[in-house]
């Protein structure tokens, strides 16, 4: 657990271009969270900053996919990523059906192991609910 | 076979994906907005037929991404697909549009589309832009995978749409004899739809890592120097090139009134009918449509800068300023509307979901500067300020500028009263997604541009001329010695005489601003008729001479400050009680501008004196 802390950080403090993926919504209420799924975030998900506004950081284009979307500081705080660097696995993972898939590493995992295991990393998301 | 009944269908998708390039392309642009009584609801409905004859009427309701209604205007959607909505025919089945570049964003929101338990097909739109980024599509593997048909399209091009065509014609026949099937439910965990979504994406669509060109022009107009710099030049040229490029146009305008004044007048003999058809009828819709081209200068830019992608990527310039104010991101677009008009921009206001930030939207929308305020500008400023050069710039154009950005100004200093006050609030948010750059499709641009003059025209015939009738009896009767203190609206006038005094308006200038009431740019038609202005031979210019040398300088920069405020716009006002569904908010916005407008044409009136203008 103290590896993912220390992995983990908000879509908020990321670097400019240093592309991401989502490992879970720090959402206060369940309403904030459906929000950002909603318009596209995912667990999984890759992301990137793109442009940020002149003060404070405020507002951020995030890349997603092919999508640009503008969000304020409080929006961008609510998403965890781990920075796509950090992964062992770099490459997009397949999936398979009927598998649970860790969101982190798009890997096989299991409900008594959290994670996939692949890098030691617990999974966020579903192992937080 | 235009008798059969028609089947009513809905278009259904995310905001920008072309749902309205697809239904006017459909439709032929025929639309009628609906508006229903209880709930103010705006949509596009539009009728076509299919090559077999079937009658379909298409709805085009306003963009959402889930199934939760945020705000005003996606529930509105939502009681529209269940058949909710008061007097709507509820849809037999759901067209679902999808930017076929953005299938890994959104298509978890066709999964929950599949809830809706309708017939439905999905449409990729923009392919051929998705085919410039460089992504590819497998098909045929998503259709069979999300269970519902799927049609690539290219809305804006008649090949482009031939496949869709097509199969709206089988399809129609299957809603019609009720054997279209209706897709099985995915479930509603957003969660598990948004991972059956992203698998099928992966498994099936590819996108370059490489950057596209919308990232590159990004780079450019979303730079912390360079944006504001562009947006700036941007809108400094509009300014400009409303001034340049529309001279040779009104001048011809305006030999139109004046052609059409006298051979009306030659026809008819003197007497109260001749009367009234020239000075008030041509005469004061004249004074308006003479500002049409104008007008129409403004549109092609606000049109151009909307269907290309540009304006989103203002409203993240201009986000940084809305958070100082504690104003929602979103609340741009309504902004952005209210130059138009403020009705738009109130009721595009339901966009915004926190209640509070769309009752400052509503509040402070007024003080865009509409484009009814225009006509009043060009004359003022024609009037009192000499078309001379600053360099490259048109002095003109550079007031103008001038008159909006306080406008801006002021609305934000209210919207931060507002916030700091009775709105106080929580920290408001901004979650805009911005469209990838296009090319307009001229068709569809011009069309826009059209719909929008029409608009304009529109409100000449229903409300200027009605008002120019009853300017005209007010300033004639009951004495017919022209001396309009002895008028109808010289009485009105001196009463509230006193009021207006002090800040330097004169009974003709406190005359124009009652009926001004019913359309700020009516201010125009009623000095023309109040003063008089014979066969309106030179329209405007004859206008502008005669309020150049009766009044003052400072009474001319008072009026011109008054309008920047302009709080007499009943529409505005009723709109905004509509909206609020309360009489509390109109009045504090009639109170809180009629202020504003006062103590700054005061100000005006005497700082001019004082400096000796």
């Amino acid at each position: 657990m103290t590896k993912q802390k220390h992995l983990e950080t908000s879509l908020f403090n990321l670097e400019k271009h240093r592309p991401a993926r989502i490992c879970g919504f720090k959402t206060i209420n369940e309403h904030d969270q459906i929000r950002l799924r909603e318009i596209g975030f995912a667990e999984g998900d890759l992301v990137e900053i793109l442009h940020v506004g002149l003060f404070g950081r405020s507002p951020l284009n995030v890349k997603l996919h092919g999508t640009a979307i503008a969000m304020r500081p409080n929006e961008a705080k609510m998403i965890d990523v781990i920075p796509a660097d950090l992964h062992r696995d770099k490459e997009e993972p397949v999936i398979h059906a009927n598998v649970d898939i860790c969101d982190v590493h798009g890997l096989p995992t299991s409900h008594e192991k959290p994670c996939c295991g692949a890098c030691g990393v617990a999974t966020s998301g579903a192992a937080r609910e | 076979m235009t008798t059969n009944k028609p089947t009513t269908i809905a278009l259904l998708g995310a905001p920008n994906c072309g749902k309205s390039s697809l239904f006017n392309a459909l439709t032929g642009g025929k639309v009628k907005i609906a508006n229903y009584p209880g709930v103010t609801v705006e949509y596009a409905v539009g009728n076509f037929e299919t090559h077999s004859g079937q009658n379909i009427r298409l709805m085009d309701l306003p963009g959402i991404y889930g199934d939760c209604g945020h705000s005003a205007d996606e529930r509105v959607t939502l009681d529209a697909i269940h058949g909710r909505l008061e007097g709507e025919t509820t849809p037999k089945a759901l067209i679902v549009v999808m930017d076929a570049s953005q299938i890994r964003t959104h298509l978890h929101n066709v999964l929950q589309a599949k809830n809706y338990g309708l017939p439905m097909i999905v449409v990729l739109n923009m392919m051929d832009m998705a085919a410039r980024d460089g992504v590819e599509i497998d098909l045929a593997q998503i259709e069979k995978e999300i269970g519902v048909p799927v049609i690539a399209c290219v809305a804006v091009r008649t090949a482009g749409r031939q496949t869709l065509v097509e199969k709206l014609n089988d399809w129609v026949q299957e809603i019609v004899s009720g054997t279209a099937p209706t897709p099985n439910s995915d479930g509603v965990d957003l969660r598990i739809l948004q991972k059956s979504a992203r698998a099928i994406t992966r498994a099936n669509v590819t996108s370059p890592t490489t950057q596209n060109i919308t990232t590159r022009i990004d780079n450019i107009v979303l730079h912390p120097i360079l944006g504001p710099i562009v947006l700036l030049a941007i809108l400094f040229v509009m300014f400009q090139a409303v001034y340049a490029w529309s001279a040779p146009f009104i001048g011809m305008l305006e030999n139109l009134t004046a052609y059409t004044g006298e051979l009306a007048g030659s026809f008819l003999t003197d007497g109260w009918f001749k009367s009234l058809l020239v000075n008030g009828v041509i005469d004061g819709v004249g004074a308006v449509l003479v500002f049409l081209p104008q007008i129409i200068i403004l549109f092609m830019f606000i049109l151009a800068l909307e269907s290309s992608g540009y304006m989103t990527r203002a409203a993240f310039l201009i986000d940084t300023l809305m958070a100082k104010v504690g104003l929602n991101g979103r609340a741009f677009i309504p902004l952005l509307s209210s130059f138009a008009c403020a009705i738009p921009g109130i009721m595009a206001a339901r966009s915004i979901e926190n209640e509070r930030d769309r009752l400052t939207t509503i509040m402070i929308a007024p003080l865009m500067t509409c484009s009814a305020r225009w006509p009043v500008y060009f004359l003022l400023v024609g009037a009192f300020i000499p078309a001379s050069k600053v360099g490259i710039f048109n002095v003109q154009g550079l007031l103008m500028f001038g008159l909006v950005i306080i406008g801006i100004v002021f609305a934000f200093l209210a919207a931060f009263v507002l916030k700091m006050t009775v709105l106080k609030g929580t920290m408001s948010s901004l979650l805009l997604e911005m469209p990838s750059y296009k090319i307009p499709s001229l068709k569809g641009y011009l069309l826009g541009l059209w719909q929008r003059a029409m608009i304009f025209i529109k409100r000449a015939g229903r409300i200027i001329l009605p008002a120019s009738m009853i300017i005209w009896f007010l300033t004639t009767y009951p004495n017919s010695d022209g001396v309009i203190r002895n008028s109808f609206a010289g009485m009105i006038g001196r009463v509230l005489e006193p009021l207006f005094a002090p800040i330097g308006f004169n009974l003709e200038m406190i005359i124009a601003l009652i009926p001004a009431m019913a359309a700020r740019e009516v201010a125009v038609s009623s000095l023309e008729i109040t003063y008089g202005i014979e066969n309106a031979g030179e329209g405007a210019n004859v206008l502008q001479t005669v309020i150049a040398t009766d009044w003052t300088m400072p009474m001319g920069l008072a009026f011109i400050a008054w309008f920047i405020f302009a709080p007499q716009c009943l529409s505005t006002l009723a709109i905004t009680r509509k909206e609020t569904n309360s009489w509390k908010w109109p009045l504090i916005m009639f109170g809180y501008l009629f202020a504003l407008a006062y103590v700054a044409s005061g100000l005006t009136f005497w700082g001019a004196n004082a400096l000796g203008f």
